[in-house]
Order: C-alpha cells, then structure tokens, then sequence
C-alpha cells in the first residue's frame, strides 16, 4: 500500500517508538502511584516526556504539559475550561469540528457570542476581518494552526497580536503542525497549545496533551485519582494534576517520548523542507493534469494537497485509488464543514493527499499516473 | 522491625514536581532518593524526596534557582 493518508494519523513509525511502548508495557507500573521501582519508572519516563515536549515547542514551564488521548480531548479541555457564561468567543472557518462542535455547543450551553473571520475561496482567512471582528469584547480567539482539509498554514502570530491586543487568550489548534514544522509557542505568544502525539510526531495514538501557559486558567474537567492530596474533597489545583485524572497513558506516553527524540536527531526543519519539497513536487505534477482542481493556497503550505477529479464524488475517487491502485488517500468533508462551504465543495467533498517524513518520490509518482488514468 | 533515620524530607504538590527535583538533585550529584510521603508530614498518598540533613541548604537553593515548588522541607526520622 502507498499510504498518503497522513493528515489522518502517521502509518510509518520509526521502529524505535515501537519499541520503546511495547518496553513500556513490560516495565511500567502507574506513574505517580507510590514510591516502588515500577511505578517510578512510569513517574520518570512521564516527566522526561513533559521536559521533552516543553523543549521541543520551546515552552517553559515543563508541569504546564499536560497530556491527553489527542488534540481533540485538549481541545475541549481548553475550550470548555476557559469560555465562561456569554463570552464573545472568535474563531475561523478554517477549523477541524474538534474545534467547532465544542464551540456550538457552548453557543447553545452557555449563550457564548460566537463569531468566525472568513476564509476566502482558497481558504485563507483575512487579517483584516480578524481586526474588524477581534474586539475588546472578546475573551478567547481560537484558531488552527494547519488546515487539516487544505494544508493552509494561518498566521498565528499575527492573529495572537490581535488578540493579545484585544485583551482576548489564544487557544491554537496544532494537530497538524506538531512535528511538521518548528513551533515556537513563545514566538508565536500562544496561551494554550494543542496537539496531538499520533500525527506528525510519529507518536502512538491516544497521545496527545495541551500546553498551558503561567496564568492561564483552565478549569478541571474531570476529577478523580491523582496520587496526591487524597483528603481534598475537589481535584488537586496545581498543574498538571488539575487536568489529569485517573491513570495516564504512560505506555503511549513512553512512545511520544522517543518519537520526539527521533524528530530531534533528524531535525524538524529537516522533516519539514522534505515534506515540503514533496508537496510541490506533487503539486506541480497534479496541476498539469487536465480535469483536477486544486485547493488551498501554496505560498504558505504544509504537506496536504487537496483535489478533485472533473465532477466525481470524491469518494469514488478515493476508492479506485485504493481498490485499483493500492493508495490510500482521504475523501468527503475532514470534519472541516465551514472550510468545505468556503471552498464551494460541500456536495463533492475533496481528495485529499497529505505526506509525511517517510513518503517517498516514487510513491507520488505513482499517485500522479494514477490520477492521471482515472482524469482520462 | 523498620530501621529509623534522620533524613530531610520534600514534600510536593504534585508528582511532577517530585520528579523535577529528582532529576535536578541527581544532576547536581545530590544523593536521596523518591520516597512514600510521611505520615507525619501527610496523610496524602504522594511521593517525597528524602535526602541527607546536611544537603538541605543546597537543596533548597537548587530548587528555588531551578523554579521547582515544594511543599515542605523537614527534618525527620524515617
């Protein structure tokens, strides 16, 4: 199989991280549990992995990594613990329903004035009506890093200053940048960053967490064991116990840990001018083919190229990929609802190709003849 | 019958921090090491750091240049 589906989650892992989970499972007891070898063993791996994590995004407070099964779980916990009653809350059209449904639901929860800056149709949002729509209302802006659907990457730092300007928290979705390209969350002045460990990071799935700057206030979303404090009838306040209740996935955790090593020894700059070079060699081969429309914007983009065939469902498209040709890709809507109107192909959906460190050449090669075939 | 010694003990408000101050005190070839918290210093179910009476100074003067929090810092047999 040529497996072009990494947007979705990364097929590849380098056997290390492999090894390093199933060594987990033979080793580690539950972190943060009592003080016998096992159970420190976990406690240790837990901790490096939050020191790892807070290098590697260039964040400073290692306590403040929180961990989560993925992107989505610590989107919620940033959305729901920081919207109070009413607030004006900013979003864009380029988000993932990760992102989304939390936010409608709190529209409809907690009468949250919930507004979006609009992306123009090749899903770019404009800074301008980020201006206009950001005001000194508005409490909490949330918005993507990498469009999962086009591959668009927004420009957070501008849209921080906004915020930041209006009195507003940022909270930012990086489920696809994570691991694709450098993120220096003080640079780019985030409050809250999420992501997720199984995608670009090269992580096992269920890993994943949100990094919480000093001051920023998220309230516990679930309580329970944490190992500490045991008499405290509410859940302990400090970080990261706040935020995590019940046993950790350390083994998952212990993976996150050496997949980050792993894109540390080759260098995430160097994983992303790969994928890059990747992307627009893809692009400038699919853009020749007569019958194929291509979404997105390229001047600012990540490893993610979206098409259509002529007027067939993408769907059909994606099956004969697989069926005839053995690769796989992602049709339909990538739980991106609001992009897909932008764009104009809520009825086709799209076809979407996203590569990782790993691709190679002649797989895309390979995809472009047979996206050839199938537009002839 | 468990033998008594004079130690100091960390305690801490979250694994996490005991953690820290493990790495940190190993690092700067400190000698202790994770121990169940005291039941006299709390009922809770945490971890502490025990370490020699005579590091306390460096210890604590590491743990506040490195921004790690505690709890507390005692005296006693364990």
């Amino acid at each position: 199989m040529i497996y072009l589906d990494n947007a979705a989650t990364t097929l590849h892992k380098p056997e290390q991280v492999i090894d390093a989970v199933a060594n987990a499972m033979r080793t580690q007891g539950n972190a943060s549990r009592g003080a016998h070898g096992a159970t420190l063993s976990a406690s240790r791996v837990v901790y490096d992995a939050r020191v790892k994590i807070a290098r590697f995004f260039n964040f400073d407070t290692p306590s403040n990594v929180i961990f989560t099964c993925n992107s989505t779980e610590a989107l919620n916990i940033a959305i729901n613990g920081t919207i109070k009653e009413g607030y004006k809350v900013i979003s864009t059209d380029t988000e993932h329903n990760s992102v989304l449904r939390p936010l409608y639901h709190l529209k409809k929860t907690k009468s949250v004035d919930l507004q979006f800056i609009p992306a123009d149709i090749n899903g770019v949002l404009s800074i301008e009506d980020a201006k206009k729509i950001i005001d000194n209302k508005t409490k909490v802006v949330v918005v993507n890093h990498i469009s999962n659907l086009t591959g668009n990457i927004n420009d957070i730092k501008t849209i921080s200053k906004i915020a930041h300007n209006a009195g507003a928290i940022l909270i930012v979705d990086g489920s696809q940048s994570a691991g694709t390209m450098p993120v220096d969350v003080k640079n780019l002045d985030v409050d809250i960053y999420c992501f997720t460990g199984h995608k670009g990071l090269f992580g096992p799935q269920g890993t994943g967490g949100l990094l919480v700057k000093e001051g920023i206030e998220v309230d516990a979303f679930k309580r329970g064991g944490s190992g500490v404090k045991t008499y405290e009838e509410d859940q302990p306040n400090e970080y990261p116990t706040r935020l995590e209740a019940g046993t950790l996935n350390s083994h998952g955790i212990a993976g996150l840990s050496t997949a980050i090593d792993f894109i540390n020894e080759i260098g995430v700059e160097n994983i992303q001018k790969k994928e890059r070079e990747l992307t627009e060699y893809f692009y400038n081969e699919v853009i020749k083919i007569d019958g194929i429309k291509v979404y997105g914007d390229f001047q600012s983009h990540a490893a993610i190229v979206s098409l259509n065939v002529k007027d067939y469902d993408s769907g059909e498209v994606s099956d004969a990929l697989s069926n005839d040709y053995g690769i796989a890709t992602r049709p339909g809507a990538h739980c991106a609802p609001r992009l897909h109107i932008a764009l104009g192909t809520k009825y086709q959906g799209a076809v979407r190709f996203s590569f990782s460190y790993f691709t190679t050449k002649e797989e895309l090669d390979a995809a472009v003849n047979a996206l050839k075939e199938i537009a002839s | 019958m468990l033998k008594k010694k004079l130690k100091l003990i960390v305690t801490f408000h979250t694994s996490s921090e005991a953690m820290a101050t493990e790495k940190a005190c190993k690092d700067e070839g400190i000698i202790g090491q994770l121990i169940s918290a005291p039941r006299e210093l709390t009922a809770d179910c945490g971890i502490s750091y025990a370490a020699e009476v005579g590091d306390k100074d460096r210890i604590e003067e590491l743990l506040n240049s490195k921004k790690i929090e505690y709890d507390r810092m005692v005296e006693i047999e364990v």
